[in-house]
């Protein structure tokens, strides 16, 4: 998923979901940040004090990265969550060890990474680490059937446009994509075909299977069962019978996700802010807004700008800040997936 | 007791807002959403600049509206659904129906098995165009995979049975299709 899904419509889920502007816009912005906090290491100040923080993202957000450990420490807790092939905590898959790392939508370690989110939801890190959870819950679905890190089992041949022809186009950009026979990672043999919520579209994957994707349906699924998440979310429980979306609403979100067909994530992320500020959805017009980074950024808020010598001027507001409180989510939610939920599946990663 | 009918009829009347949202807050949210720079009113925006506002009465609101007058209760749906015992399953948990959906899951003890979802295709009839082409069928009605854990039926060129599973292979989840009551499904108006 891309910058339309992992902002503004998980603003508008959020807002259906029963929290207000700025709430929802907190989650969502968490949840696109994401894909843009690139960089890791220590901030240095000048009065001493001193912050490392992890990444969540590579620089480019290109699936061609492949650099092995780093992209088990950043595809696999954030993007390409393992699905323990659909079983629950306990059960021990047959098969190979690789297929347990492959994502599957709502898988019960899904559902385990929602709860621990939501557990923590006293802290003052709570809606950071929501819209981050919502992230990575979201792209179970557009993720789903590859696993994050460098294997054959991501590979992909043959693929088709929803016309069912061949999309040459991508074809063409694949000759000159993976070099000396590296093996795939994530869904790098189909580009953004996952990502794209209006795209039905097909391939053949490593096993020489024929595999048909649905993305507009994969994604009103995901939007209904994030909706219902954060109402859990909001009633503090878990297992909270949630409403999920109202049904008014859930039409417009699955007329949009076929209708909003520009190609590239920033076009619709803009087709997706005028719905928005049309008046779309139940919770009526809003202006919603985006700054990644510089001037107006969480980043440019939390730190200004380095001295001379690389360091930054330490401010009281630091600690409380929405950078540095993302910052923490992204370490306590990859703690948790990696030394808490995923050896309860028997699963052991980087 | 008047300050608090007062509070609960002003509750009834106002919209979601920051600290409260139609539901209750979570206790960390206030903190979190007062220290939350830029708001979602906030000016600049990522690559194109801000979104031109366009007219409150929303084309896409207005079509949703219409296209949700013509689909039928999601709780019509509700007898077709079959009872638990496919791959172990033992319980049947109802979502409440909405207009043109209902969806059932299926759990064996805390574990969700497979969940099944009937809806009206009256709320977007583009999505009876994902079955051209369809080569399989199940009961007379076209047949579609989606991925590797979703199959769904098109029921009557109107209804579409879908069945998502983490686990449930693709002939599994057409013995789950096979329980739904098609013919009763087919014949609703």
């Amino acid at each position: 998923m891309q910058i339309d899904f992992h902002h503004a419509v998980t603003y508008v889920i959020a807002r259906l979901a029963g929290f207000g502007p700025r709430e929802a816009a907190l989650v969502a912005h968490a949840s696109q940040y994401v894909d843009d906090a690139t960089e890791d290491g220590t901030i240095l100040f000048s009065n001493g004090a001193r912050y490392s923080r992890i990444s969540s993202a590579h620089k480019l957000l290109d699936y061609r990265n492949f650099a092995a450990l780093a992209a088990s420490r950043v595809w696999l807790p954030f993007h390409f969550l393992p699905g323990n092939m659909g079983l629950p905590a306990g059960e021990e898959p047959e098969g190979p060890f690789i297929n347990r790392l492959v994502t599957i939508p709502n898988s019960a370690v899904a559902r385990d990474v929602v709860r621990a989110a939501i557990a923590d939801r006293d802290a003052p890190h709570a809606l950071h680490r929501l819209g981050i959870t919502m992230h990575v819950y979201a792209d179970t679905w557009a993720h789903q059937g590859f696993a994050g890190l460098q294997h054959a089992v991501n590979g992909a041949t043959e693929l088709t446009n929803e016309d069912g022809g061949p999309d040459q186009p991508l074809v063409e950009r694949l000759k000159n994509y993976f070099v000396n026979n590296a093996l795939p990672l994530g869904h790098g043999t189909v580009l953004s075909h996952p990502d794209r919520p209006y795209l039905v579209w097909a391939y053949t994957n490593g096993l020489g299977e024929r595999v048909t994707r649905n993305n507009p349906d994969d994604y009103l699924d995901a939007a209904e069962h994030m909706c219902r998440a954060l109402q859990c979310f909001r009633a503090g429980d878990p297992d909270a019978d949630a409403p999920g979306l109202p049904e008014a609403d859930r039409v417009t979100l699955q007329r949009l996700l076929r209708d909003v067909r520009e190609p590239d994530g920033e076009g619709r992320h803009a087709a997706w802010r005028r719905e928005i500020a049309a008046g779309a959805f139940g919770f009526g017009p809003e202006e919603l807004a985006y700054v990644p980074k510089g001037p107006g950024s969480w980043k440019g808020a939390a730190l200004g700008e380095p001295d001379g010598r690389g360091y930054y001027e330490y401010s009281s507001g630091f600690l409380a800040s929405d950078w540095k409180r993302f910052h923490d989510a992204l370490i306590l939610h990859r703690y948790d997936v990696v030394y808490r939920i995923l050896p309860r599946y028997g699963i052991c990663t980087a | 007791m008047r300050a608090s009918a007062a509070w609960l009829a002003l509750a009834l009347l106002l919209p979601a807002c920051d600290k409260g949202g139609a539901g209750p807050a979570p206790s960390g949210s206030s903190t979190a959403a007062g220290a939350a720079p830029p708001g979602p009113t906030s000016s600049g925006s990522r690559g194109t600049g801000p979104a031109p506002a366009g007219s409150a009465s929303s084309a896409a609101s207005a079509a949703a509206r219409d296209a949700l007058a013509r689909a039928v209760d999601g709780a019509a749906f509700k007898p077709f659904f079959p009872a638990p015992g496919l791959d172990g399953t033992t319980e049947k948990v109802e979502r409440a129906p909405k207009g043109g959906v209902m969806e059932v899951v299926y759990k064996k003890g805390k574990d969700e098995v497979a969940t099944l979802v009937i809806s009206d295709t009256a709320t977007d009839p583009r999505v009876r165009d994902d079955y051209q082409g369809a080569t399989e069928r199940v009961g007379g009605h076209p047949l579609k995979t989606s991925g590797y854990f979703k199959s769904a039926l098109l029921v009557a060129d109107r209804y579409q049975v879908q069945i998502t599973s983490p686990r449930v292979k693709a002939e599994g989840r057409k013995a789950w299709l096979e329980k739904v009551d098609l013919k009763g499904l087919a014949a609703l108006k």
